[in-house]
């Protein structure tokens, strides 16, 4: 494990072994574009804690064995922050009341279970939850004509982008800013990613044999702009919009 | 009463209504700059102002106390590909499309964003969510 640390937690009559990896600048800024993460509101940070951390400090925790999961959240954030808080020195923690054995976040509509996605992505469940209001735009909504919007097209974006993030975030270790969803031209939906003066505009259409259209923006006026199918598993996007943003 | 079709001067400026259901945290919506309509009539319905205002503009949506209004000059809007053409009602001869907005094979997700960021608020909406 070369120079990885060791944290013994108490937990009933097991200790488990945390490795922690510095993951370096990339898993910081990847963290550093999700807000949330250092919300105070949130119960994450730690009391204990006397000063803020910059995310440039803070060593990013992988977990190992058959008893935690391989996987990097907010959570486990929280153990890696109350570690460096206390100098590396030997740290007891309540894993349950932390509840790090939630492994995966059920996204549900209407009573059903429609995908599942790593609970690291907390901030794209959170995202996709604020995006259900969409449902409830029926024909005309707007006073204008528009049709409303299928409960099919929503599910198909949705598991569209769980899919993409959950295969990114398993094969390259990295949490990609999460969109914000809205409702889009004659039944669509729109993911849109704006980061300062950058924005990411990915539209979802209404017919699923039509393509999904993407465009990036900068305050250059740099264009990127492309399209894909809903069936390709399109890493190539997901790492042009984690590199644009 | 037919109105006379007119050229749209470039330094003119655009009203567009934006219902309150295109507005989330205070922001107007990629989504809420769209087409309507078919064939010659379909493009982005908007009002030149040397025959409306913004306050005309928002009395002509079927609530309009839903309804804001955003501003937009129309010379970047062309320069960004999309003509704008004076296209007058018998009830409205301000009447005007922004065309080719929404062509999907064309990737035209950028001149949404585009039109997005030329815009301000002329009547901002009070019980937007």
């Amino acid at each position: 494990m070369g120079d990885n640390k060791i944290i013994n937690m108490g937990i009933e009559s097991d200790s488990l072994k945390i490795p922690l990896v510095n993951f370096g600048k990339k898993q910081a800024i990847a963290n550093a574009s999700s807000p949330h993460v250092w919300d105070i509101e949130n119960d994450y940070f730690p009391d204990s804690i006397d000063s803020p951390f910059t995310v440039s400090d803070f060593l990013m925790p992988k977990i190992y064995g058959d008893t935690l999961p391989h996987s990097k959240s907010r959570k486990e954030s929280y153990i890696a922050s109350l570690w460096v808080a206390k100098g590396g020195k030997e740290l007891e923690l309540d894993v349950q009341e932390i509840g790090i054995f939630n492994r995966s976040i059920k996204v549900e509509v209407k009573g059903n279970i429609i995908c599942e996605i790593d609970s690291a992505l907390n901030i794209l469940e959170k995202n996709i939850n604020e995006s259900k209001y969409i449902l409830e735009l029926g024909d005309d909504f707007d006073g204008e004509g528009s049709i409303g919007y299928s409960v099919e097209t929503w599910t198909r974006a949705i598991l569209f982008i769980s899919k993409q993030f959950n295969y990114f975030f398993k094969k390259f270790n990295i949490i990609l800013p999460s969109p914000k969803i809205f409702h889009g031209p004659d039944g669509s939906i729109d993911m849109l990613w704006k980061q300062n003066e950058k924005i990411v505009l990915l539209n979802f259409p209404f017919n699923e044999i039509e393509k999904i259209t993407f465009s990036a923006s900068n305050a250059n006026g740099d264009n990127v702009k492309g399209y894909l199918m809903a069936d390709s598993n399109s890493d190539s996007l997901l790492f042009s919009i984690a590199s644009f943003l | 009463m037919s109105f006379q079709i007119e050229e749209v001067n470039d330094d003119g400026i655009l009203y567009y209504r934006v219902h309150k259901t295109y507005i989330r945290e205070g922001e107007v919506i990629p989504g809420a700059f769209r087409e309507r309509g078919e064939g010659e009539e379909k493009g982005m319905s908007c009002d030149w102002n040397k025959y409306s205002s913004g306050e005309l503009c928002r009395k002509r949506a079927q609530n309009p106390e839903d309804n804001g209004i955003v501003e937009s000059k129309v010379l970047p809007i062309r320069e960004c590909k999309m003509p704008v053409i004076h296209h007058p009602y018998d009830d409205n001869q301000s009447h005007s499309n922004v065309k080719n907005l929404g062509e999907k094979l064309e990737l035209t997700e950028n001149r949404r964003i585009l039109i997005g960021l030329f815009s301000t608020w002329t009547i901002k909406i009070e019980n937007a969510p």
